[in-house]
């Protein structure tokens, strides 16, 4: 019987300082942790980016790109975009089959070919070069370096080879018969451990063989002394010291000569160990072949992850771990990732499935109660669920609304039958219910001990003898009341759909609509809080009601959605909502600043699919679609299942992205690439376009960026999620562009990317100066000083004016957005929740609005979308643009449309101010004829007149016209117009520095003419 | 005689609702459905499609190239494009590979199978703006080559009457024709457009190929 050393006093002091030399990296990891709740497994396919399925290494270099070896080239990996590394820009590779990856001490990229071919990447992809082979090729598998910095690499015969001059260990002479079963492993101090097993004969593996190359010196195993552990299956390297061995008596950390760490039996003895890996927060991470991936924490169970959960592969050939705590297998089968969750799902198992959860409500004794739609009633409690089933007496499965009470008293809500209450495992109606209020959508217990309840016609309240019912308040209609809540005075506040928010005090009440100030009179959550009420509205954001007046925060203040689900308050006064974008928190402070102040919210802890939410849309409508217990959980309810947070566990991520500038453009022409620090555009009017990435993996669809150009302006200009900047005519001079970007939680990286832009100035820009300098030799010295200042002066004006011009753009935008679309989707959503039609043509006529309203919503989408791309600057797409809308507009309104447009259009670049601006007069003139005129024709002309520097635009229609305001010379001034269209025409004209007139003459038609200087809008754009 | 239409798209949801419209409507027969045009490439030509339906922006290759490729190998069949917005450079794009039509998804149901019907009966639907570019097209061109034939004066004045936005009717009733002809004289200006596009490329690659 072997006698095992375990922690020896002096190991055991060395094993003590590492763990306190630890402390400070685990706990910046700690919030990242896999063995928590199970993570979040996630794939990418070929279909993703990858050049192949099959993939065979991969590495996370130290500038944050994970590499990945494939049979079909090798990749780079910044979270969301693969990209390819084949022999036309690695020079030195001979072929797409890649076996090894792995990055040295001073950030050289190793990379192993099947063919034996090895490669020498340096600065992350910027050059490279085949090593001169001084060996027989063989597919290369592993790749280590030494103490001394000399590198080695395993091939799959078995061998150690030494790159510097070929140098080759055969550790065990006998011959094997399987290849693959040989690995390496380094340790901290630059041993490499070698695990091989000689050949037992027929086809089955013979002894194991451990051996240790040490500054030249190869050491078996059997020569450490008293070293008994088993059959040897595996070997991984630890972050921490010595070697990790797995075998028949257990998972043990070997260090100096003795075990220092044991993580209990291998869970599957019997299978193959195809990889292995210890995260920084001490997690072993193995890769076992048939079985799937194991996790193994210290001090936790081993928690499988296996197909079933989304792993693509059991045949797992690498794994590495990114620097924000995600773990990534290399699979037979396709790229996997192992996310820390932050939400987790709860459900029965039964036929509950993922129904929606409506109501959650709970008891004194802590008991949840889960209303469903379509389920039933449950009961949950400690990780179990009861199912109040219809045998009890609940007759209806739809629960919309439960409120429970002390002595195990349940009152249900349903859809269709109205209001039971339940006792002790029975249900029934309850008594003296008014009939006619079949859906019970709300339910609330006054502190006075009296039940509320919200139905589809109204209030019913419920003192404890018999009911009163409100459908009528302060005069006006209540309608399906949605949402209840009381505050401090004891009034009883209900949110409606479509009818606003009411109050009722003593009997008494009134009720507050659109004319009030709301913002939506859809209301689907309510929480007094002093000193006032939060209102949730579904479309019109957050409202907080406090002093007889409203105020609102929307997505245009930060928020991350119009539709407020729920909101709730924890024990720290953070304010938690759900919503149609996932669930989010914002502290109070801040909450209550941005709401009085309308000011901007930082971005706000955000949680959605990518923290394990099963879709980012919660429901609402219901009183209460989500319950924050006072110990921090917090159950959601989303449309497609029941979720629990954990809110006291849930930290901001502080490690922010890493950017990287990837290439500038100047028009279609590349001319930079990532490993340039500066972009040089020529000479002449270009646009210049900025692409970058963001090397983020936890959640890259929720990073953020901003840039600033030194140069031209100081501020920071938000880019959202887009991964690419462009301005379109930077004047000549130095420009410096800085980029930065945040996490998902809003965590800025304030270091950045930057890239220095020269813009060079044209021959006759050059030769002004000259002329200058003869000038001010010529004494007219005080001439150009005058001048020098008075051009100061109109360079400030200019940039106030861009930057101005940049602000409106960007407000006109969003309006759009907001009004069309905001307007157009809301109005889908709402006819798409009607589920009740008296008769087929009913239906037919739903449908066709719906219809309507997604044509609406593609129409404006268009529009903006044309109106935002920075291809369509040209004069020539407003000219194309206009003809098509033109006549789509009009002929569908049953007139005629006659175009005359010049073919060949002069050059001119345009501002997307300027033609956004020019088509809406056009569009409000066409509106006007199809609208006003009774016109059967019209005709739409344009020309380039005075050698091309005036643009003038003509509309005449056949129609009516009118005589009233025609004044002398036929023009109009913007006073005198009729209706708001015709001086919003002038407006936009007078905005370019053009001017609109109108001719009409009584049943003979009207004519209206924009004419625009060109010219200016040149000139314009010279500062731009 | 029915006729006999493919449907390629990416989007399984209007792949499915267009693919059903065709399937059940009356004088039309599915013969293949494709989630892209590799895979139409590959099974195509074995069905022997009068009409394709094909999506423009696909990720794996776009309906512009698929077309340009299809059309060689089926030059009888004709091909319509589908696309969420009226983007007319790249409507004009898929036109010159080889396209004899586009329609917005946004289309009717009717109203898309009467286009099938027409495109499929010789008809050629061109709007003004598409007109405009392939005017401006034939006249900015600067390559000289052998394959490329200029526009006729007929067939010039069809397209400058069509982006001045008068309708089939109207130009057939100003140049004494009938709308058939008009027609003709498109499907005409589809083909020298297409012949172009192909030489264009041909020089294009011959260009880059002596630069390099």
């Amino acid at each position: 019987m072997p006698t095992r050393k375990f922690f020896r006093l002096g190991h055991l002091l060395v094993f003590f300082v590492s763990l306190l030399s630890a402390v400070p990296v685990r706990g910046a990891v700690l919030e990242n942790r896999l063995s928590g709740l199970p993570p979040i497994v996630s794939s990418w396919l070929r279909e993703d980016g990858l050049p192949q399925n099959a993939l065979s290494a991969i590495h996370q270099a130290h500038d944050g790109y994970l590499w990945l070896g494939t049979y079909n080239g090798l990749a780079r990996f910044d979270g969301s975009r693969f990209e390819v590394f084949g022999p036309d820009r690695l020079p030195g590779l001979m072929g797409n089959r890649i076996t090894a990856v792995w990055e040295d001490g001073e950030g050289v990229l190793w990379v192993g070919e099947e063919t034996g071919n090895l490669v020498r990447v340096s600065g992350g992809g910027k050059t490279s070069e085949a090593v001169a082979p001084r060996w027989e090729p063989r597919p290369i598998t592993q790749i280590r370096e030494d103490e001394t910095g000399e590198t080695w690499f395993l091939d799959r015969s078995g061998r150690l080879i030494r790159v510097s001059d070929g140098f080759t260990h055969v550790v065990l002479e006998e011959s094997v018969t399987e290849p693959g079963v040989w690995k390496i492993a380094g340790d901290t101090e630059g041993s490499i451990w070698f695990l091989g097993y000689s050949d037992a004969g027929e086809g089955s593996l013979g002894q194991a063989r451990l051996a240790r190359l040490r500054k030249g010196e190869i050491t078996r195993w059997e020569d450490f002394g008293d070293t008994s552990i088993g059959l040897i299956t595996g070997i991984g390297e630890s972050r921490r010291g010595g070697v990790w061995i797995m075998a028949e008596e257990g998972i043990r950390r070997w260090e100096n000569g003795d075990w220092v760490e044991d993580r209990g039996a291998d869970p599957f003895p019997n299978e193959y160990l195809s990889a292995f890996y210890e995260t920084r927060d001490g997690t072993l991470v193995l890769g076992v072949l048939n079985v799937g991936t194991v996790l193994v924490a210290p001090g936790a169970e081993a928690r499988l992850i296996s197909t079933d959960d989304g792993l693509l592969s059991d045949w797992v050939t690498a794994i590495a771990e990114d620097r924000e705590g995600n773990v990534w297998l290399a699979t037979a089968a396709g790229l996997n990732s192992l996310r820390p969750r932050r939400a987790e799902m709860v459900e029965p198992g039964d036929k509950f499935g993922r129904k929606s959860v409506l109501g959650l409500a709970q008891d004194p004794d802590g008991s949840l109660w889960i209303g469903t739609e379509g389920a039933g009633l449950y009961q949950y409690r400690d990780g179990d669920f009861r199912h109040a089933a219809e045998g009890e007496g609940l007759t209806k499965t739809f629960v919309w609304a439960v409120e429970a009470e002390r002595e195990g008293r349940v009152w249900v809500g349903t859809w269709g039958q109205g209001l039971f209450v339940g006792q002790d495992g029975r249900y029934r109606a309850a008594t003296g219910w008014n009939p006619a209020a079949t859906i019970v959508t709300a339910l609330l217990r006054g502190r006075d001990g009296s039940l509320w309840a919200g139905t589809n016609l109204g209030l019913e309240h419920w003192d404890g003898a018999r009911w009163t019912s409100w459908q009528q308040v302060g005069g006006q209609v209540v309608g399906h009341v949605r949402c209840l809540a009381e505050d401090r005075q004891g009034r009883i506040w209900f949110g409606t759909s479509g009818h606003g928010l009411g109050y009722l005090d003593q009997g008494q009440g009134r009720m507050y609509g659109l004319q009030d100030g709301l913002s939506s009179d859809f209301i689907w959550a309510l929480l007094p809080r002093e000193p006032g009420l939060w209102i949730g509205t579904a479309g019109g954001g957050l409202g907080f009601f406090s002093g007889g007046k409203f105020s609102w925060l929307n997505t245009n203040l930060g928020m991350p959605s119009d539709v407020i689900c729920s909101i709730s308050v924890d024990q720290k006064s953070r304010f938690w909502f759900t919503s149609f974008s996932g669930v989010f928190s914002i502290s109070e402070p801040e909450l209550q600043a941005s709401i009085r102040l309308s000011q901007p919210l930082a971005r706000p802890l955000l949680l959605d699919a990518s923290d394990g939410l099963p879709t980012s849309e919660c429901v609402g409508g219901m009183q209460a679609p989500a319950l924050l217990e006072k110990s921090g959980i917090f159950w959601v309810s989303t449309t497609r299942g029941l979720v629990r947070i954990d809110t006291t566990r849930i930290q901001r991520q502080s490690l922010a992205p890493l950017i990287r500038i990837q290439s500038g453009m100047v028009g279609d022409v590349q001319v930079s690439d990532e490993w340039d620090d500066v972009l040089v555009v020529p000479p002449g009017r270009h646009r210049v376009e900025v692409n970058y990435s963001a090397i983020h993996f936890s959640a890259p669809g929720k990073v953020f960026f901003r840039y600033r150009l030194e140069g031209l302006e100081n501020r920071w200009v938000d880019l959202g999620n887009q991964r690419s900047v462009s301005f379109s005519y930077l004047p000549p001079g130095r420009y410096r562009l800085h980029l930065v970007a945040s996490n998902r939680d809003g965590f800025w990286n304030e270091d950045g990317a930057s890239l220095s832009i020269v813009v060079k100035p044209r021959w006759w820009e050059i030769l002004a100066v000259r002329v200058a300098g003869i000038l001010a030799v010529g004494a007219l010295f005080g001439f150009l000083v005058r001048y020098t200042v008075v051009r100061r002066g109109k360079r400030r004006v200019d940039e106030l004016q861009r930057e101005h011009a940049v602000e409106r753009e960007r407000t006109r935008i969003s309006r759009d957005l907001h009004d069309d679309l905001g307007a157009s989707l809301t109005r889908l959503n709402l006819l798409s929740q009607t589920h009740e039609f008296n008769d087929e043509r009913a239906f037919e006529a739903h449908v066709n609005r719906m219809r309507l309203a997604t044509l609406d919503i593609t129409r404006s989408m268009d529009e903006v979308v044309w109106a935002v791309t920075p291809r369509h600057d040209t004069l020539e797409s407003l000219v194309a643009y206009l003809a098509r809308f033109a006549q789509e507009f009009v002929t569908g309104a049953g007139v005629r449309c006659r175009l005359d447009l010049p073919m060949d259009i002069p050059d001119y670049p345009l501002t997307a101010e300027f033609r956004h601006n020019l088509f809406l007069a056009c569009k409000e003139s066409l509106h006007n004829v199809v609208r006003h005129a009774s016109a059967t024709q019209v005709f739409l002309s344009l020309r380039c007149d005075w050698g091309g520097q005036l643009l003038v635009i003509t509309l005449t229609d056949d129609g009516g016209g009118f005589e009233r305001e025609q004044v002398a010379g036929g023009a109009f001034q913007p006073g005198e117009m009729h209706g708001n269209g015709l001086s919003n025409m002038h407006r936009r004209l007078a905005a370019l520095g053009g001017e609109a007139t109108i001719s009409s003459v009584l049943e003979q038609g009207t004519t209206v003419r924009f004419e625009v200087p060109l010219c200016f809008q040149r000139k314009g754009k010279k500062r731009l | 005689m029915t006729i006999r239409v493919a449907v390629i798209e990416d989007d399984t949801e209007t792949r499915t609702i267009i693919s059903d419209w065709i399937r059940k409507a009356e004088g039309f027969c599915l013969v293949g459905v494709f989630s892209s045009p590799p895979v139409a490439i590959e099974q195509l030509p074995g069905l022997k499609p009068d009409v394709v339906l094909s999506d423009i922006n696909m990720p794996e290759m776009s309906g512009t190239e698929g077309v340009r490729q299809l059309k060689v190998i089926l030059p009888q069949t004709q091909f319509i494009m589908l696309t969420v917005y009226g983007d007319v450079d790249h409507i004009f794009d898929a036109l010159a590979a080889g396209a004899s039509g586009y329609l917005l998804k946004s289309t009717p149901r009717q109203e898309l199978l009467d286009a099938v019907r027409d495109v499929s009966g010789g008809g050629s639907p061109m709007t003004s703006d598409v007109a405009r570019k392939v005017v401006q097209s034939f006249r900015r061109s600067t390559l000289k080559c052998s394959a490329m034939e200029p526009l006729s004066d007929r067939e010039r004045s069809v397209l400058e009457l069509l982006a001045a936005g008068h309708l089939y009717k109207e130009i057939a009733d100003e140049l004494g024709i009938a709308v058939t002809t008009v027609n003709t004289y498109i499907r005409r200006i589809y083909e020298k457009l297409h012949v172009r596009s192909r030489a264009q490329a041909v020089a294009k690659y011959f260009q880059s190929s002596n630069d390099s």
